[in-house]
Parts: C-alpha cells; sequence; structure tokens
C-alpha cells in the first residue's frame, strides 16, 4: 500500500462539445509504484495524452473532470486548492509533454530558462549554486554543460527534448509523467533518452509513467505496461507477461502490428476504427474489432479486475 | 454537367460566397464601391459645375440646394466634392494598378527564379526604397511645373511599387519551399506555371491586401502633392479641395464645410480599404475556407 | 540494362554564410547509386537526421545541383536534359513525401494532384479519360474515387492524402519511386496500409523504390536492400537481412542495436553513448567521420577516410576490414 505514489481511480475527463460529451477518459484506475517506469500504451486518440494531463490537472476547457480521484501519497489532487497543487507540480510531479521541444524559448539561453523554473519553486539561489545545480542536471541527461549557455534555437530535437526532461528533473520529483517524449527523436538519440529514465529510476529512486503509442520502446523499458483503448484500460501486466501472455485480445492484436527484425514482410494492422467517444458503444469498446467476440461482449461492458498478482484485465473472457 | 464537374462549379460558387459573405470585406467594398458610385450618381445630377467661378454665389452656407453651401469662389462644394472623390479616387487606383502590377511581376520574378534576376531587381528595389519619394516628387512637380494627370499618375506608381515588390519577393521565398512545390515540380510544371498556378492563388489574400495598401498610398501621395500646390491642378480631386481650402484660409474662418467633407471622405476610403484587406488576410488562411 | 537513374561520385556542400571565410558544409560526399531498368525492389536509404538523406533525395529529383560528381538519367546528366527527355525523366522518377498536407496546394481541389501531371504528360486523351484513369488509381490504393475527388486537401485525412499522392503514383507508372519517409506522419495503425500500396506498386509496376528513412523496423517490412548513411558518408550497404543479422559497421551495429523490439526478453544492454556534434567541426574531421564514437576505432581510423570494400555479402566504409 504505501509502495503506492500515485493511484488513480475511477477518472473521467469528457471534452464538452456542442452535443454530446467526448468520453476521452472513462472510468481509467491504475497506480503508479515507487522506482517503477509503467507505461502506458494505445493507438493514437484512445486518450492517453489526456490522461497524462488529467493527472497533473493540466486539462484545459473544453475538457474537463467529470469524476475520480486521482491520488498522490493518499491526497487527492482534484480535491486541491491551485496553491497546493503547484506545489506539488514540478517539485514531486513533473510533466513532460509531447513535443515539448517547443516548449523552450528560443532567444533565451538554457540556463536562463532552468533558473526561471527552479526560482519560481525554490526561491532565489546564488548564481553559483544555480550553476552547479544546472550543470548536474544536464549531465544526468547526458548533456555537455556548455549547453546551458547555448540559445535554444541553436540545439538539435533531441538535445532540446533532454533540456525540457532535465528542466522536468531540476526539482527532483519523485514521479516524471513523459508524453511521448521521444516520437520525434532519431533513434539512437531515443535509445539515449528512454536508458536516461532507466538510470533515473535507478539511481534517484524516480518512478516515470511513459506514454506512448509505441509498444517496443515500452518492451525495452518499461516494468509494468498498462493498454488502453478507446478511454478504458483493457489490460495491465509486468512487461513479461504483457508480451509472453497478453490477456486481452487487444493487446494481442497490438503487439501483432507493431514492425520486428524478427519477422519479414507487412505485420497485420487492426481491421477497423476506434469508436466515436462520444457515442462510444454498449457492451464493450473493442467488441467490433476482437476477434474473439463473442455475444456477451456486445450486450455488457467487462469488468476490470485483477485476476491474478499484479494481472488486470477488463475482458469477458476472464 | 457530371458528378464531378457540377461539385466543382458548386464549390467555386461557394468560394466566391465566402469572399463576398466576409463581413470585413462587404463593409470595406461598401464603403468604397459605394461611395464611388454613389459620387458617380450625383456627379451626373448635379446641376453645378466644379470648377466655374461664379457658378453659384460665392459663400453661401449648407443648404438644401446646396448641401455643402459654396465656396468664396461661387462654386458649389457638394458638386466639388463628387468630382473630386471620383478623381481622387480613379488617379490613386490607376497609380494603384500600375505600382502593384508592377510590384508583382518584379516581386514574383524575384523571389522565385532567385539567381542574378533576383540579385538585379533586389538592389533596384532597395534604391527605390531607401530614395525619399516624397522629397523626389517635389522636386519633379516643382522642376516641371504644373503636370499632366496621367505625369502624377505615373510618378506616384514609380514611388509606390518598390517596397510591396519587397514584400512580395519576401512572401514568393517562401512559398517556393512549400511541398506543393516539389510536387509541381515532378509533374512537369515549368518555372512560369509553377509561379502562376501553385504560387500566385496561395498569395491572393495577401496580394489584395497589399493592393489595399498600394491605392491607399496612392491617393495620399496625390492628396498630399495637391495639397501643397505641385499637383496638376487641373482637375478638381480631394487634395485640390483642401489646397483650395487652405488658401482661403477656411480653417480659421471656420469654413468647416469646405475643409473637413474632403478630409473625411479621404479617410472613409482608405478606412473601406483597410477593412477589405483585413477581410482577406481572414479569408487568407485555408483552414477556415471550405470552399 | 542501363541506370535509370545514377549517382555518380556526387557531393554536395552548402554554404553557411560568412562574407570573408566561406564556411561550407558536406550534407553528402562522393556518393554513389544506381537502379537498373526493369528491377523490382525496394532499396532503403537509412540514416539519422543530419546523414544526408534528404539532400540525396533532393540531389536525385533535381531539385539541387550536386557540387561535384553528375546524377545522371539514363547515362545523361540531368541537368542537361532538356525537352522531351527532360519531360522523359520527370515521368519516370517520381516521388512520395513525408508530410502529405505539405505536399499539396491548399487552393486547389486534390483531384488537381492527380489531373495536372495525366493532363501535363499526356497520359490521357480527353479529360474523361484522365478523370477515368485517375479513379481507377484511387480504386488500386482503396479509396473511394466519388468520396474524394471534388473535395479540397483539408478535407481529408492524412491517411486519404497520402494515399491520393501514391495514386498519383499510379496513374503516372513511373519507373522509379523515391519515397522519403512515407509513413512517418501517418497513424501508426494506418502504416501497413500504406506499406502495402508501395509493395503493390514495386510488384505490379516493376517499379523500383528508393525507401528514405530514419525508422528501420517499417523499411524491413518491405525492403530487400538497405544502403546506411552517416553524416553524409555511406558506411554500409547489402541485402537488409544479411546486415539486420550480422552488422559489421560499429554505427551499423549501433543503430541496429537501438531500434526497439518489442521482445522484453532481449533489451538493452549496456549504454548508448550520444554526442551531439557541432556541424562546424565536421568539416575538420579527416579520417572516418564516425571514429570519435566508435567503440572499435584504431590510429588510422582519425587518420584517413575509411575506403570503399566490397565483402562478400555486402559493400562497406571501415578500416577494420580492410
Amino acid at each position: 500500500m504505501e509502495k503506492r505514489l500515485l493511484e488513480v481511480q475511477n477518472l473521467k475527463i469528457y471534452y464538452k462539445t456542442t452535443t454530446l460529451p467526448v468520453r476521452a477518459v472513462d472510468g481509467v484506475s491504475f497506480s503508479v509504484k515507487k522506482k517503477e517506469i509503467l507505461g502506458l500504451a494505445g493507438e493514437s486518440a484512445c486518450g492517453k495524452s489526456t490522461l497524462a494531463s488529467g493527472i497533473l490537472k493540466l486539462i484545459v476547457p473544453p475538457a474537463y473532470m467529470a469524476g475520480g480521484k486521482v491520488l498522490y501519497r493518499g491526497k487527492d489532487l482534484y480535491g486541491m486548492s491551485e496553491e497546493e497543487l503547484r506545489q506539488i507540480r514540478w517539485k514531486s510531479i513533473a510533466f513532460s509533454p509531447q513535443s515539448s521541444m517547443n516548449a523552450l524559448n528560443p532567444v533565451m539561453k538554457i540556463c536562463g530558462q532552468f533558473s526561471d523554473a527552479i526560482e519560481a519553486h525554490r526561491g532565489k539561489k546564488r548564481k553559483k549554486d544555480l550553476i552547479k545545480h544546472i550543470s548536474n542536471l544536464l549531465r544526468s541527461v547526458a548533456l555537455p554543460p556548455r549547453i546551458a549557455e547555448e540559445y535554444a534555437c541553436n540545439l538539435s530535437g533531441g538535445m532540446k527534448q533532454r533540456v525540457v526532461i532535465g528542466m522536468g528533473m531540476a526539482l527532483d520529483p519523485e514521479l516524471i509523467v513523459a508524453d511521448e517524449p521521444t516520437s520525434s527523436l532519431d533513434v539512437v538519440v531515443q535509445r539515449g533518452v528512454l536508458e536516461m529514465f532507466v538510470a533515473l529510476k535507478e539511481k534517484q529512486d524516480t518512478s516515470v509513467m511513459l506514454v506512448s503509442h509505441d509498444i517496443a520502446i515500452l518492451a525495452e523499458v518499461a516494468d509494468r505496461i498498462a493498454i488502453i483503448y478507446a478511454g478504458k484500460i483493457m489490460e495491465i501486466q509486468d512487461v513479461m507477461g504483457i508480451f509472453e501472455e497478453p490477456l486481452h485480445p487487444y493487446t494481442q492484436a497490438l503487439i501483432d502490428s507493431v514492425p520486428s527484425f524478427k519477422t519479414k514482410g507487412i505485420p497485420r494492422s487492426i481491421a477497423g476504427l476506434p469508436p466515436d467517444l462520444r457515442n462510444p458503444p454498449s457492451g464493450c469498446r473493442f467488441y467490433p474489432r476482437c476477434y474473439k467476440a463473442m455475444d456477451i461482449c456486445r450486450k455488457e461492458e467487462p469488468k476490470y479486475d485483477e485476476i491474478g498478482p499484479g494481472k488486470f484485465v477488463a475482458c469477458h473472457l476472464y | 454537367m457530371n458528378r464531378h464537374q457540377r461539385l466543382g462549379f458548386l464549390s467555386r460558387l461557394k468560394g466566391l460566397r465566402v469572399v463576398v459573405e466576409n463581413k470585413k470585406i462587404l463593409t470595406g467594398l461598401c464603403m468604397t464601391v459605394g461611395w464611388y458610385i454613389f459620387a458617380i450618381v450625383a456627379s451626373y445630377l448635379s446641376p453645378y459645375r466644379p470648377r466655374t467661378i461664379g457658378d453659384v454665389p460665392v459663400n453661401l452656407p449648407p443648404s438644401w440646394e446646396h448641401p455643402l453651401g459654396s465656396d468664396p469662389l461661387g462654386r458649389d462644394i457638394f458638386t466639388q466634392l463628387v468630382h473630386a472623390s471620383i478623381n481622387s479616387m480613379q488617379i490613386g487606383f490607376t497609380a494603384g494598378i500600375v505600382a502593384f502590377m508592377v510590384a508583382t511581376l518584379l516581386g514574383l520574378i524575384a523571389g522565385y527564379h532567385g539567381g542574378i534576376l533576383d540579385s538585379v531587381i533586389s538592389l533596384v528595389t532597395e534604391i527605390f526604397i531607401t530614395i525619399p519619394s516624397l522629397a523626389i516628387l517635389l522636386i519633379v512637380a516643382a522642376v516641371i511645373g504644373r503636370i499632366e494627370v496621367i505625369t502624377m499618375a505615373l510618378l506616384l506608381a514609380v514611388f509606390g511599387w518598390a517596397f510591396p515588390c519587397k514584400v512580395l519577393r519576401s512572401q514568393a521565398l517562401i512559398l517556393k519551399e512549400r511541398g506543393f512545390i516539389k510536387l509541381a515540380r515532378l509533374s512537369g510544371a515549368n518555372g512560369l506555371e509553377i509561379v502562376i498556378k501553385s504560387i500566385l492563388p496561395n498569395m491572393l489574400p495577401f496580394l489584395g491586401a497589399w493592393f489595399a495598401f498600394v491605392v491607399i498610398g496612392a491617393m495620399e501621395a496625390e492628396a498630399g502633392l495637391e495639397l501643397i500646390g505641385l499637383g496638376p491642378q487641373t482637375i478638381v480631386s480631394l487634395g485640390l479641395m483642401l489646397n483650395w481650402a487652405m488658401r482661403h484660409v477656411a480653417f480659421t474662418r471656420g469654413l468647416i464645410h469646405w475643409w473637413l467633407p474632403p478630409a473625411l471622405v479621404l479617410v472613409w476610403i482608405f478606412v473601406g480599404l483597410f477593412i477589405v484587406s483585413f477581410g482577406l488576410d481572414e479569408i487568407g488562411n485555408p483552414k477556415l475556407k471550405v470552399k | 540494362m542501363e541506370n535509370i537513374i545514377e549517382a555518380k561520385n556526387v557531393t554536395k556542400k552548402f554554404s553557411l554564410g560568412g562574407i570573408i571565410k566561406k564556411k561550407y558544409v558536406t550534407a553528402v560526399e562522393d556518393f554513389y547509386f544506381g537502379m537498373k531498368e526493369g528491377t523490382q525492389k525496394v532499396v532503403t536509404l537509412a540514416g539519422e537526421s543530419g546523414s544526408g538523406k534528404t539532400t540525396i533525395a533532393n540531389l536525385l529529383l533535381g531539385f539541387i545541383r550536386p557540387t561535384y560528381g553528375e546524377i545522371r538519367y539514363r547515362g545523361k546528366d540531368i541537368w542537361k536534359l532538356k525537352g522531351s527527355e527532360w519531360r522523359k525523366y520527370r515521368r519516370e522518377v517520381q516521388a512520395v513525401f513525408q508530410d502529405p498536407y505539405e505536399s499539396l496546394n491548399p487552393f486547389y481541389k486534390i483531384d488537381n494532384v492527380l489531373l495536372e501531371p495525366i493532363r501535363k504528360f499526356k497520359l490521357a486523351k480527353s479529360k474523361n479519360e484522365a478523370v477515368k484513369l485517375a479513379s481507377e488509381a484511387l480504386y488500386d490504393v482503396g479509396l473511394d474515387a466519388s468520396e474524394i475527388l471534388g473535395k479540397y486537401p483539408h478535407q481529408l485525412s492524412g491517411g486519404q492524402r497520402q494515399r491520393a499522392m501514391l495514386a498519383r503514383v499510379f496513374a503516372l507508372r513511373p519507373e522509379i519511386l523515391l519515397a522519403d519517409e512515407p509513413v512517418s506522419m501517418i497513424d501508426v495503425s494506418l502504416r501497413a496500409d500504406i506499406l502495402r500500396i508501395i509493395q503493390k506498386l514495386e510488384k505490379e509496376f516493376e517499379l523500383s523504390c528508393l525507401y528514405i528513412t530514419h525508422d528501420l523496423s517499417n523499411a524491413y517490412c518491405i525492403s530487400d536492400e538497405i544502403i546506411i548513411l552517416y553524416l553524409g558518408s555511406v558506411m554500409e550497404q547489402g541485402n537488409f537481412e544479411t546486415i539486420i543479422n550480422n552488422p559489421k559497421h560499429p554505427y551499423v551495429k549501433m543503430l541496429i542495436s537501438a531500434v526497439p523490439q518489442p521482445d522484453p526478453k532481449n533489451r538493452w544492454k549496456g549504454r548508448v553513448e550520444l554526442q551531439d556534434i557541432e556541424i562546424a567541426r565536421l568539416e575538420t574531421i579527416v579520417g572516418c567521420k564516425f571514429c570519435n564514437r566508435c567503440p572499435e576505432a584504431m590510429p588510422i581510423c582519425s587518420q584517413k577516410r575509411p575506403p570503399w570494400i566490397d565483402l562478400e555479402d555486402r559493400k562497406i566504409a571501415c578500416h577494420l576490414y580492410a
């Protein structure tokens, strides 16, 4: 129990529209333990990005929270005041949004951007201390300390991405929520960034919630993987279990659709399209595309249950 | 018409509708074109002659017969105003069109073609931008003396083309790098085709906005020259009206019905053209276009 | 069998400005490449950003001129082609680009992108025939002509746009297709479809495809050969499967091991060393461009450019195999 850093309980985040609300995150429950990398995998528009920003209440209208709790060390983040939440953001939980490279001010030096962030949370510091702190941070993301004197526009994509992650680390958070942190990076740089997350976990006990559409990168670095589809979690297992014995048919289909060097030829893509989240189908949301569908799947929504130690699945097969 | 052609026709109609339905463009056009039409009609209906001295009694205050009264030389001011509007707008638009066409042609060639042509055109453009146009205009007008209307329009064009040319060249340079240009080249199009078919249409709102500026610039310059007495003075224009008002010290004498209307009309036309250019800016964004 | 398209000794330098002393960066160095008529294969040109692959695409398509060397079409320098020969080159060498939205002129309907080249290359005798050809091509890529024609680019989805670009290729029947990152901006679930269409083009039309990408996993699905670029030079080239299973060049080993595989039993071992090289410093390297990151570097690697060696199952540029 005390090993759980973050616990999400039945979280619902919807988007207001002129008609029905889009149920982007529809009753999601999971936890992130201390010193673990939890991968969150799913196709595009399955709600994973909404979920990632929703954890730190960083959603903007038309998105709104429609129910559930996000417990950090037992306290509900949605029940806190804005001031309390600000204390938690960055200091305890850091967020790295998608294409965060664009979050850097191109005409400001890197050290300036770091110090802005640090001083905003820890008050003014001595210049010497700041410089030392920034150098350490840069080194931890495998960047040479001279980068601090560069302007953001002179850095490559991979460097910018690492700077943003470094900024997230500036206040030693316990948890980093990273939304597609490597999606626009070269494959070697991608490996470097992902290995950096692993190093942070090993050396500083940091937990990482890694959101990605690429299940292959999660296979390389994650400890546990949660599969999300159409706003709901379909399965959570440890990484070996997911790949060796996937429980949910969607997980299997997802794995089959990933190209790898082991098999030549074009992998099988999943037929059909994800459902319209304004009007999701009754019963299981994956039913129209599921090759193991049964009659009950159309009528009744499967319960999300723990069917074994650490194995969660929402499927009528169980 | 088969189904595809019918779809195309409807889309194009809708395209025009977007332009016309845009409130800003509509407003602006109503202001400028509306006034122009009004002025033409009024100039035909008016029994008075704008330049003939002693046409009507002098210094009449505004009345039903003479909505803006008459000036110290016995001419109906309202008639002057409408004729002046027509002439000013015609000079301004002519100069504007000439300047704009030159700017577009040279700007596109320089921007798309690059190379030596670009260097030469850019150099010439920079020279013209740097030359203090007002000073030269004054000198030329003063030296030549009474200049023809045509000459003045051309002079205005000569000094109006340079800056838009520079801007349009930048825009062409930007568009040249767009992906669809690559595809056009792969489809066998040559340089001229690409400029006309691919670059130009994507610059239309931009061109429209700058056309408005060029026209405003020309009208402004014309009014300015006339105001200080260096224009042709052969036809009545808004600037000339202001010049007469100034010479007869209309401002101090409180002849507000004489000096204010031409100034107001100038402002009205400029604002109208500006609003049109803002409207064109709006529809320039392709994502807003559902043609 | 002559080479349809060929790069001989091609080097491309870009100037970085500088008034007194002009600075250059060499984007591509001494590049050799050739594709013969009538072959049916997909060759992957792989490289990370900065490797020069986009420059090579632009050179082969005649958008930029090589600083040294020649790009040849059927034996003739493309920059010396005129008239009908030039048109033939234009038609026979086609491309599909990364961003399907960027590649489309927002002012025109999507029909334009299909009908315009048909008209220019005289592939149909009348407007009706052209529309028919376009519709068939759309069908070939799995699109319904009545749903696509008449629409503007922003009214279509990304997947539809990219398919329409491939339909264009179907209609033109080129000999060579340059596919520059054709799926990197497409939704992951739709990539397989695009790859299938490219494979269909290859098998049905005997077309050769140069698949330019940094994503080796997707390329491996349909490609037979691979050329790996690093900072403008080819490091290794040969049969894709052979090289994947047994890479010899140290950079290629690093690259392939960095591609994430959905196999948690064989995770990454050790750590990769990242290096952010300044472009200006690149020009001063006289030896192998990879030597300061290479775990197997020898003294000669920093002194001389590696020789191009013909091993029995591949070609490689590395002092280790000299």
